[in-house]
């Protein structure tokens, strides 16, 4: 569900301007994607004459458990790829509520399940919810297949400077923009019951496995949990002692009259691996999997042989005619190159790397192999994790009533949980007080590594991996940044849509308030970035 | 040379800003990523009941 709605909904619009209406609207200027292979149009006319609310409206109506319907909606009079896209948007909405709706239908809601305890589960699915999480992931993964898979490949031919070096399209040379360290971390997912998959290490394998990797080399398949440390130096954080494991850690955010900490512009922690600034996430995953390796060229993932339905996407001849079509020979790309990126003529094959586009095309590809691992389409003998559920089996359930059942760590017990999730790699460290009560709690969340901040003591990777994502090798233009803003202050106005889209390749996630308050409502104090103070003055 | 700053940053979950040095060309030169919001779950689970963080921590 994470990955169709980050894809569609967050990424996609960095490198295509929608119509203008909802939910596309409010939109930036076209002149906003220069440097990509729309550069220097300024009015797209694809959408001209054609009723996009209409189109929407049969996308809606005829989306069911059934199958989605779009085959029958006439998608003429969108003259080109784009409007095709464009529709699809609206289809990734009604699919990631599909995965939304399986998912809620085994764990009673998300994005807390309800049904989690110590000790086991409270509801176990029935053989009416196996049925029904089938019927709505089959459907997920016809969409990954036809839809999402192809986009990831075409973006990396029209946007070739964010693709590694290794791929160069007709419209340019792949730059590797927003590569960052290479450095990936994966805690490692999905234990394995039978060990007959995965990459995993010793006996209960996990489909995704556990270790890390350097500067794009392949990977060490273990972790030595101690050698994570949180640096507090640009965190707006007490500085009791910087660099410390979490299982000692210490939040303690710095209160006035101490707000300006100087250096600091961060709530982000910088956690750091052995001194490293790691990146987590679907293409950490993928490579420490070896789903995603380099030295692999051509399709990988769930198709290497190209034996899967590769050339389902329901459109048959590129228009002659239409907006994209007619500017196609002046961006140097002919008709039949855009539609074998779509599997329609060709197969299209691209080399792994490290790259934004290849963190796309890992996302993407993590989705289908997860979703064809539980229904079983990958034909492992042991028919998918779906059908390994037996509904009524009692051991679901924990023993006893569960509450209470289990009995209470005691004091100076600790422990600590590594796990993925949609976004990375999470880990969560405890240490139990008196009574059964939590004495220290740490968490270092995926966006924490991947959103960390500076730390310049030496030996220390010192950009966190989107600053270095952003800033290596100083090879990411901005387009029209070459005009000092008058007066020379900060330009806050402009939005750098190139920086965006190797930021939102990384799925940023950061959640909940800013200010702290006491019991009463009062705030205590309020904090705000240095950034948000300037844009105020 | 031009400093970009983009605060808040958009189409993410949560709040981000991030602040950008450039060159005379346009080029990002350093970048600093903010995480602008504090959650404070190390403090609210403080002195609670171990069983509860299942409850708590999801989706952090």
């Amino acid at each position: 569900m994470s990955t169709i709605t980050h894809f569609y909904a967050l990424a996609a619009l960095d490198y295509v301007q929608g119509p203008p209406i909802a939910p596309w609207k409010p939109e930036w200027d076209i002149s906003y994607y220069g440097g990509g292979a729309l550069a220097g149009v300024t009015t797209p006319a694809w959408y001209a004459g054609v009723s996009i609310a209409g189109a929407i409206q049969e996308i809606n109506e005829s989306v069911n458990y059934g199958g989605f319907g779009v085959h029958g909606i006439s998608t003429a009079g969108f003259g080109s790829v784009w409007g095709v896209i464009m529709l699809d948007y609206v289809l990734a909405l009604h699919m990631r509520r599909m995965a939304h709706e399986a998912a809620a239908s085994l764990c009673g809601g998300l994005p807390h399940a309800r049904n989690w305890v110590p000790g086991g589960v409270t509801y176990a699915p029935d053989a009416a919810d196996c049925a029904k999480v089938r019927t709505l992931l089959q459907l997920v993964e016809q969409f990954i297949l036809d839809r999402y898979r192809p986009l990831t490949e075409i973006l990396g031919i029209l946007f070739p400077a964010y693709d590694n070096p290794a791929n160069a399209s007709v419209l340019g040379a792949g730059l590797g923009l927003g590569d960052g360290y290479g450095n990936f971390l994966s805690y490692g997912a999905y234990n394995e019951i039978t060990g007959t998959v995965g990459a995993g290490e010793g006996p209960g394998k996990r489909l995704l496995a556990r270790g890390f990797a350097l500067a794009a080399a392949p990977p060490t398949l273990t972790i030595n949990e101690q050698l994570i440390r949180e640096h507090v130096e640009r965190s707006w954080y007490e500085n009791y002692t910087d660099d410390l494991h979490p299982s000692v850690g210490v939040t303690d955010p710095v209160a006035p009259p101490k707000t300006n900490k100087a250096g600091a512009y961060s709530w982000l922690k910088a956690p750091r691996y052995n001194n490293n600034a790691m990146e987590v996430g679907p293409l950490a995953r993928m490579w420490v999997n070896g789903d995603y390796n380099p030295g692999t060229p051509g399709e990988v993932g769930g198709d290497p042989a190209g034996t899967k339905n590769q050339n389902l996407y329901p459109h048959t001849t590129f228009p002659a005619s239409g907006y994209l079509a007619a500017n196609l020979p002046g961006i140097g790309v002919t008709a039949a190159q855009l539609d074998g990126a779509l599997g329609g003529v060709a197969p299209a094959t691209y080399t792994i790397g490290v790259s934004t586009i290849d963190r796309l095309r890992a996302r993407c590809l993590e989705a289908f192999k997860i979703v064809q691992r539980i229904l079983g389409s990958d034909g492992n003998p042991d028919g998918g994790w779906l059908a390994m559920i037996e509904p009524g089996d009692p051991n679901y359930i924990g023993p006893g009533p569960i509450v209470g059942s289990l009995p209470l760590p005691s004091q100076g017990k600790s422990g600590f949980g590594l796990n993925e999730a949609p976004r990375g790699a999470l880990g969560h460290w405890v240490n139990v007080g008196s009574a059964g009560r939590i004495s220290n709690y740490q968490l270092v969340v995926p966006t924490t590594w991947n959103g960390s901040p500076a730390d310049t003591h030496p030996g220390i990777s010192v950009r966190g991996p989107i600053e270095e994502a952003l800033a290596k090798g100083a090879k990411l233009t901005l387009s029209g940044v070459t005009s000092p803003v008058a007066g020379g202050g900060p330009n806050t106005e402009l939005v750098p849509v190139e920086a965006l889209r190797v930021i939102h390749s990384f799925d940023p996630c950061i959640a909940c308030a800013v200010h702290v308050i006491d019991a009463k409502g009062n705030k205590i104090s309020e904090h705000k970035s240095k950034m948000a103070q300037s844009k105020t003055k | 040379m031009p400093t970009i700053i983009n605060d808040p940053v958009g189409r993410i979950e949560g709040h981000m800003g991030v602040e950008l040095d450039t060159d005379i060309s346009g080029n990002v030169t350093d970048a600093r990523v903010s995480g602008t919001l504090y959650r404070g779950y190390e403090n609210i689970l403080y002195n609670r009941p171990v069983q509860d963080c299942i409850n708590i921590t999801q989706r952090t």
